[in-house]
This record gives structure tokens, sequence and C-alpha cells, in this order.
């Protein structure tokens, strides 16, 4: 997969229209085209918002899969508490409802200059404008000792939902009794930051019903993460966090989490700690851009995609945007969320475009409720705008309060439930 | 209070901004259309879910959404993260983003189906 030439495309009616540095200007009188890379949440989302601001674009998804896994909630599926079903998604709403078209395959390359994807079956899909949003790539190479093979049957990362979810569940819930859970947790910047402690979590809460000598210790190449206050007092609430008999432990850089290698022979992983032996190892590699970012050029030296805050234009290519995990978006999380969000002020930054109008003063949300139990919840939530240097900051937001209402953890619980469902209509219905 | 600080720092940039270039417009804010989209991750696209957390926000009267918007940006409203985001947006947002969720057609009730 890499970055066609031109001279291997066709060169037909489209030739002549490119333009290397100035954006190309929309065709007049024809349909303007926007063709998407991923159809995960932001591309999604990107999809459908276009269609439903912006009716006269022709707007086309090109995705691998036909079925999608949200991230969010795939805790629960691992922890027996949801099926796979509830998290499972696809683009039938954006075909049915907006109009979207949908390609499912491979794409084999772009040609910038063009203006055309070609997919693995060897079409060209014209674009005026291309949205990729391709996810992360686990860099599971960058673990010493860990394999792809391994990665696939005894030490699953469970990052990318679906096959590896299942595989996490059904070692965890095979678990024997008094086992030992090792969650292996990714440096910065990495999708989900809460991720591995709601994981870590969950699998806690299900001890205390079901195996309360059991034990999840968190191995941590960092010394802090988010919502770390109200996730820490939920853990010394219900699972006797920092005393001798917790079922949840967590090991910062500090006290020598950081991980050396793993060894997927013996079920071991082996940390300044000390070596850590596991019944179940879950193995969170280091993030990048998603690896068809990297294949096209989009990413720089921090194998992240770089690109104008304000408008998700790339920096490296015309005419492309790229939202969602894969991108630099200053101090929004690689989040759901937030690539749902990016989504959304990337529409209006097209519909801008295509009718000449001003381009729109951007603003961005991120909310996300974390479990800590099945009836414990705990949350950050936070505004951006983009400020004068052109970085995305937060102007207003936070995490939940600790305090003595006992309503309030319940409350968030309840949320996160109802925050799936909008959340995952808002993007696939 | 975190409103309170909010309103200092604009001003304070307004002051700063007024002093660099006198011949600046008025500060652009994004439009209610935008934000309320923000809203409708929770709310529901067009503010149109209903389930047992986040009430929908179509046909709101609009009156009623900036008023809430103000209790919670006050913290007098209870709620779980609305207090710390409606402090972002000024009084003028609100109505904006009430005005666009007053012309969305509001869920029936009982819901046909949840979205």
């Amino acid at each position: 997969m890499t970055r066609i030439s031109r001279r291997n495309l066709i060169a037909g009616a489209l030739a002549g229209s490119a333009s290397l540095s100035a954006p190309m200007l929309w065709a007049q009188g024809a349909a303007h085209r926007v063709v998407i890379l991923g159809g995960g949440i932001g591309g999604a989302t990107a999809a459908k918002y276009i269609r439903m601001i912006n009716p006269e674009a022709e707007v086309t998804i090109i995705e691998r899969d036909r079925t999608y896994y949200t991230c969010p909630r795939s805790n629960d599926v691992i922890t027996g508490v949801l099926d796979l079903d509830t998290i499972t998604f696809d683009l039938s709403s954006h075909r049915n409802n907006y109009g979207v078209k949908t390609i499912y395959d491979e794409v084999v390359g772009v040609d910038f200059d063009a203006h055309l994807v070609r997919t693995a079956d060897g079409s060209d899909v014209p674009y005026d404008r291309l949205i990729v949003s391709p996810g992360v790539d686990l860099m599971i190479d960058q673990v010493e000792g860990h394999s792809h093979q391994a990665a696939e049957t005894v030490m699953p990362h469970g990052w990318k939902a679906g096959p590896q979810t299942m595989n996490l569940r059904r070692q965890f819930l095979n678990l024997r009794p008094g086992g030992t859970v090792v969650i292996v947790a990714p440096p910065n910047p990495f999708r989900c930051p809460p991720g591995p402690y709601e994981r870590a979590s969950m699998m806690a809460d299900h001890f205390r019903h079901h195996n309360p000598t059991a034990k999840v210790i968190i191995l941590d190449p960092k010394n802090k993460f988010t919502k770390q206050g109200p996730f820490t007092k939920g853990w010394e609430r219900l699972y006797g966090y920092g005393t001798e008999n917790a079922l949840l432990e967590w090991v910062p850089e500090e006290q020598g989490g950081g991980v050396i290698s793993v060894d997927p022979e013996t079920m071991s992983v082996e940390t300044a700690a000390g070596t850590f032996k596991g019944d179940l190892v879950n193995v969170i590699p280091p993030m990048q851009a998603g690896r068809l970012a990297k294949a096209l050029g989009l990413t720089n030296e921090t194998n992240w995609c770089p690109v104008d805050q304000a408008t998700f234009a790339s920096t490296l290519a015309p005419d492309v945007h790229v939202i969602g995990d894969s991108c630099i978006a200053g101090a929004m999380p690689k989040s759901g969320y937030a690539a749902n969000s990016q989504a959304k002020m990337l529409a209006h930054v097209i519909r801008s475009e295509l009718q000449g109008q001003p381009l729109p003063v951007p603003s961005f949300a991120n909310a996300c409720y974390s479990l800590v139990a099945e009836d414990y919840g705990v949350s950050i939530a936070a505004i951006y705008a983009v400020n004068e240097e052109g970085k995305i900051v937060s102007t207003a937001g936070g995490v939940s309060a600790i305090d003595d209402k006992p309503n309030r953890p319940v409350l968030e619980a309840v949320y996160q439930k109802n925050w799936h469902r909008t959340f995952a209509a808002d993007v696939f219905s | 209070m975190k409103g309170l600080k909010m309103t200092r720092f604009l001003t304070l940039g307004t002051a700063l901004a007024a002093l660099a270039a006198p011949a600046l417009a008025e500060e652009r804010r994004p439009t209610g259309e935008l934000i309320a989209m923000n809203c409708g991750t929770c709310h529901g696209t067009y503010g149109r879910a209903f389930n047992d957390s986040m009430p929908p926000l179509a046909g709101m009267n609009p009156d009623k959404l900036v008023n809430a918007m103000i209790a919670f940006r006050d913290d007098t409203r209870p709620g779980t993260i609305m207090s710390r985001l409606a402090p972002a947006f000024t009084e003028e947002d609100y109505r904006a983003i009430a005005e666009y969720f007053a012309a969305q057609e509001p869920i029936p009730y009982p819901p046909e189906e949840s979205e």
C-alpha cells in the first residue's frame, strides 16, 4: 500500500484537473464528491453530517469491513455484561437514510494530484475532497518478545473491538479461581485514555461477585492517567485499593511499572519492579496513526497526522482532511466522541468551502463516562476552541467531583449506558 | 465561579485585542447549529433522543433551555457533566443553541422507536 504514482493511473477525463498546492476548486455545476476512507466513528459521522447539512454533496465511504464494533462499551463485553451484538453496527442507515454510497474494499493508493482513490479491485474513485479516518495502528513489534501471532492468541490487546474482544472475553470468563490478570497499559498518546483503567475496574467488579481471590494488575509506563482522582476513589471504595487484599493494583512507571519485555511462552511480563506472571495477559501496545494514513504519507515524525486544527486539512497533502484518532488535534483526546465532534466540524468546513462562505468558527466537545463498576460511573468532559496560534485548547471542562454524594457515581453509571445508545445512534442511525 | 473567571478572561482578551488592532471586528462565535450538533452526541441527532438520562432537546421552549444552561453554568442545577461544559459559552451562545433546537421537530411521546 503506497502512494501510487500518477502514471500508473488511467489518465482520462480527470487529467489536467490536478493542482499540487492550491486547493482544487469544486467543479462547476458537477456534483461535489467527498470520499471518506474508513467507516468507523469519524468517517461514519462525517458522512452522515455532510449529507444532513449539505445534501448536494455526493458522499462515498470506502471501508474494508462490513461490520463495526464500537470500542466504547467493549469492556462490558469482555467481562460478560453485554453481548457483542450490543456494540455491533453497520452503514445500512447511511445508505438508506442519508444517500451515502458505500464501497467495501481495501484502499491500495491515492493519487493526490489526480484526486483518485484506487481500491484493491482496480477501481479508481474520484474525489474533490478526501477524508481519511483510519483510527490507530497497534505497534505490536515495539513490545520486546511480543508477536502478531501472540497478540491474536495468548496475549490479546482488545483495543480494536470485535474478535479481539471475544478472545479476551473467553480467557477472562474462564479465569481460574484466584487467578491473576495482567494489563499492560500503553504509553501516551493512545486511543481511549481511560480504557485500560475502566477495563481493570470492570474486571475487579466481576471478581468481587464471582472470583473474590482473583486480582488484576495494571503495569503502566506512565505516572498518571485520566480521571485518576475519581477512579482511585472508586477503587478504594469498592476494591480495597491500596490494601493487602486489593482486587486491583496499579504499578506506575515510578514504581517500575514500565514493561521491558513479555514472554508469551511463560505468560510473564518483565518490568523494573520484577516479573509478573498472569493467567491472562492483556498487552495494549503503543499506538500510531492508522496504517492507511502512514502508507499514504499523511504522518510526520511523530507517527501521527499533522493537520490545520481549525479545518483538519492535512498539512502534507492537498484537499485531504484527517480526523479521529490518527490526527494531531491539540488538547483533544483520542476518543470516539472527539472523532464525532471533529467530523461535525469538518462537515461545516466542507459546506462553507462548497458554498464559498467564510470558514466556520470551530467548536468541539468531548464527554466520556467510564464505569468503575456496573453501578458506579465517573466522567470527564470538555469544550474546545482553536486559539490564536491555531491550536485546539480546552475552554471549559473537568472530571467528576469527588465528594460524599452517594447518588453521583450511580447517576454517572446510568448516564454511561444511555450515552452509548445515543452516541452510537448519532454515528450509525 | 468558572463563568466569572471566563468573563474576566474574555474582557482582558478583548482589551488586549483592542490595543493591538483597534479595527478588529467583534469576536466571531461558533454558530448555534455547530454547537448544538455537539450536544447531539448525547441528546441525539437534532436533539431527538429519548432515554433515561439526557432529555430530548428538539422542540424545547428556547427560554427553558437558556435558563437551564445559565443554571448549569452557575452550578445551581444538578446534573453530571453539564455544569462543567456550560461555562465555555456565552448567554448569546445559549440562545443560539436554544433556537436551533426549538426549530427541530419534537420527538413524539411515547417515542415510536428509540433513536
